[in-house]
C-alpha cells in the first residue's frame, strides 16, 4: 500500500501546478513525446472541426477519469485497480458519447467510431495508473486537464495544417461543434487540384513527424549551445508514460 | 492451510464486493446520463432524417409525414417489378409522398457498386411527373479530393440531376460528357460520376416501370 507514498506526500505539501502544466502541454506531451493515442490522432486530424471535437471529448474523459480515480484511490485496492479504472473510463466515454449525440449530433456522426475508441486511448489508463492513483483530486484533475490539453493542442495543430494544405480552407463545418458558427469557413486559397497527400492518412504521419522534429529542435535550442553540440543517442529513452518507475 | 485458504477466500470476497460496488456505481452514472439525454437524442435522429428527406423532396410537394409513410425495398418486392434496377444489396427504406391524399412522388433508396471504391448509397426523390426533385449521397468511400465531389458538402455537382426526367433527357444523354452524355465528370475522376449517373438513370427506369403502384397514394 505504500506505492508512491513518498511522491504523493511531496505533492500534497506543495503541488507544483506549473510543473504539471509544462509536462502535459510540452515536456511529456501525449501526442509528441509519449506518442500515445496515435490512432485517433492520425485518423481524425483531417480538419479543424474534427480535431477539435475529438480533442475536447478526449480532454473531458481524461479530466473526469483522473478526478474520479483520484477520489476513489484509497477504496480501489491494487489487485482490482485495472478493471475498476477501465470500467470508469468506459462509463465516462459512453457518457461523453451520449452527450455528443444529444448536443452535437452531426459532429458525432462525422467522428463515428473514434468517440467510443477513446476508451482504448492509452493516455487515459496511463494517467489513471501513473498519476491520478497517487495524487490528490485537485492535482489529478489538473493533470487530466493539462494532458488532455496537450493532446487537444497537437490534434488541432495537425488538423489545421492538413485542412489548409488539403482543401485551401480552414474551419469548414464549424457549425457541427458550435451551432452559431455557421459561416466560419475561411477560404485562404483555391487549389486547382487539392494537395491530396495532406488529407489522406500518410499526410497525418508526415505532419506528426515534422511536429515532433520541430519540438526536438526547439528543445535543443532552449537547452543552450552546450546541449546542442551533444551527441544524439539513438533510441526512445525520453519517452516516459508513467511519471515514476516504481 | 485452513487459515490460508480462509484468508484467500476472504480477500477474494472483499475484492469482488468492492469491484461489484464499483460496477453498480458506474452503471448508475450511465443510467442517469442515458435518461437525461434519451429524448434529445431521439429528437436529433428524427430531425436529421427529416432534413435528409427534405433535401431530396421539397416540402411544398407533400403534406404527409414522410417518416410515417416509409416502406421497405426490396425485402417485400410485393407488386414491384424490376427491383434489381435499384441495385440494393440489402433491404432499404423508401418513402411515399402524398398531397391531399393523392400520390405526389416517392423517395427511393439506390446503390451502385460501380464506383471507384466500395458501394455508393444514394437517395433519390421523384415527383408524380417522373422528374427528379433531388439526389443525395447517403454513404460512400470514394477517394477524398477526387471522387468525393458527389457529396453536396464539396461540390454542387449532384444537383445537376434536379428536374431531369426520362422524357426531357434521352437515353443516350444519361452518361458523363466524356462518354457523349449530358453530365460533367470530375477532374481526375470519371468512374465515380459515371456510376452515379447510371444508378440515377436506373432509378428513373424503376419508377417508370412501377409508377402506378408508387403513386397509389397509400403506403404500398
Amino acid at each position: 500500500m505504500n506505492t508512491g507514498s513518498t511522491e504523493s506526500t511531496n505533492y500534497t505539501n506543495s503541488t507544483n501546478y506549473a510543473d504539471i502544466a509544462s509536462k502535459g502541454l510540452w515536456h511529456n506531451n501525449p501526442g509528441l513525446v509519449q506518442l500515445l493515442g496515435l490512432c485517433p490522432l492520425l485518423a481524425v486530424s483531417n480538419s479543424v472541426v474534427n480535431a477539435l471535437g475529438l480533442g475536447l471529448a478526449t480532454m473531458a474523459v481524461l479530466t473526469g477519469s483522473n478526478m474520479l480515480v483520484s477520489l476513489f484511490r484509497h477504496q480501489v485496492l491494487p489487485p482490482i485497480r485495472l478493471p475498476a479504472f477501465v470500467m470508469l473510463i468506459a462509463a465516462l466515454t459512453t457518457c461523453t458519447e451520449l452527450v455528443m449525440q444529444a448536443w452535437a449530433w452531426e459532429l458525432h456522426q462525422a467522428l463515428g467510431i473514434f468517440i467510443p475508441l477513446i476508451v482504448t486511448n492509452c493516455v487515459l489508463l496511463g494517467r489513471a495508473e501513473g498519476f491520478a492513483s497517487k495524487h490528490p483530486p485537485l492535482a489529478a484533475t489538473f493533470d487530466g486537464l493539462m494532458m488532455g490539453g496537450g493532446f487537444l493542442l497537437v490534434l488541432v495543430i495537425i488538423g489545421t495544417i492538413r485542412e489548409l494544405l488539403g482543401t485551401g480552407a480552414l474551419f469548414a463545418n464549424m457549425h457541427q461543434l458550435l451551432p452559431f458558427a455557421s459561416d466560419w469557413t475561411l477560404h485562404l486559397f483555391n487549389p486547382e487540384t487539392p494537395f491530396l497527400l495532406a488529407i489522406l492518412p500518410p499526410g497525418a504521419f508526415l505532419v506528426l513527424g515534422f511536429l515532433i522534429a520541430l519540438k526536438n529542435v526547439i528543445d535543443r535550442k532552449l537547452a543552450g549551445p552546450a546541449a546542442a553540440s551533444e551527441e544524439v543517442v539513438p533510441g526512445s529513452k525520453r519517452i516516459r508514460v508513467t511519471e515514476q518507475a516504481s | 492451510m485452513t487459515q490460508n485458504s480462509d484468508t484467500l477466500t476472504d480477500t477474494m470476497r472483499r475484492h469482488s464486493l468492492r469491484l461489484g460496488a464499483f460496477a453498480v456505481g458506474t452503471a448508475l452514472l450511465l443510467a442517469v446520463v442515458y435518461a437525461l439525454t434519451k429524448d434529445r437524442i431521439a429528437d436529433q435522429r428524427l430531425e436529421t432524417e427529416r432534413a435528409a428527406l427534405a433535401d431530396v423532396f421539397p416540402a411544398a410537394l407533400h403534406d404527409n409525414d414522410l417518416l410515417g409513410a416509409a416502406f421497405t425495398l426490396p425485402a417485400d418486392t410485393g407488386g414491384f417489378t424490376q427491383t434489381h434496377l435499384l441495385g440494393l444489396s440489402t433491404a432499404r427504406t423508401a418513402y411515399a409522398a402524398t398531397l391531399t391524399g393523392v400520390g405526389s412522388g416517392v423517395i427511393l433508396p439506390l446503390e451502385t457498386a460501380d464506383g471507384y471504391s466500395g458501394t455508393i448509397v444514394l437517395m433519390i426523390g421523384i415527383n408524380a411527373e417522373g422528374a427528379i426533385t433531388g439526389v443525395r449521397v447517403v454513404q460512400h468511400a470514394e477517394t477524398p479530393g477526387l471522387g468525393d465531389k458527389i457529396d453536396t458538402a464539396l461540390s454542387p455537382w449532384i444537383r445537376s440531376f434536379n428536374n431531369r426526367s426520362l422524357p426531357n433527357t434521352p437515353e443516350v444523354l444519361w452518361q458523363v460528357k466524356k462518354d457523349g452524355g449530358d453530365f460533367d465528370q470530375f477532374v481526375g475522376a470519371t468512374i465515380t460520376p459515371r456510376a452515379v449517373v447510371a444508378a440515377v438513370h436506373n432509378a428513373l427506369l424503376f419508377f417508370d416501370a412501377n409508377r402506378e403502384r408508387l403513386l397509389a397514394g397509400t403506403t404500398p
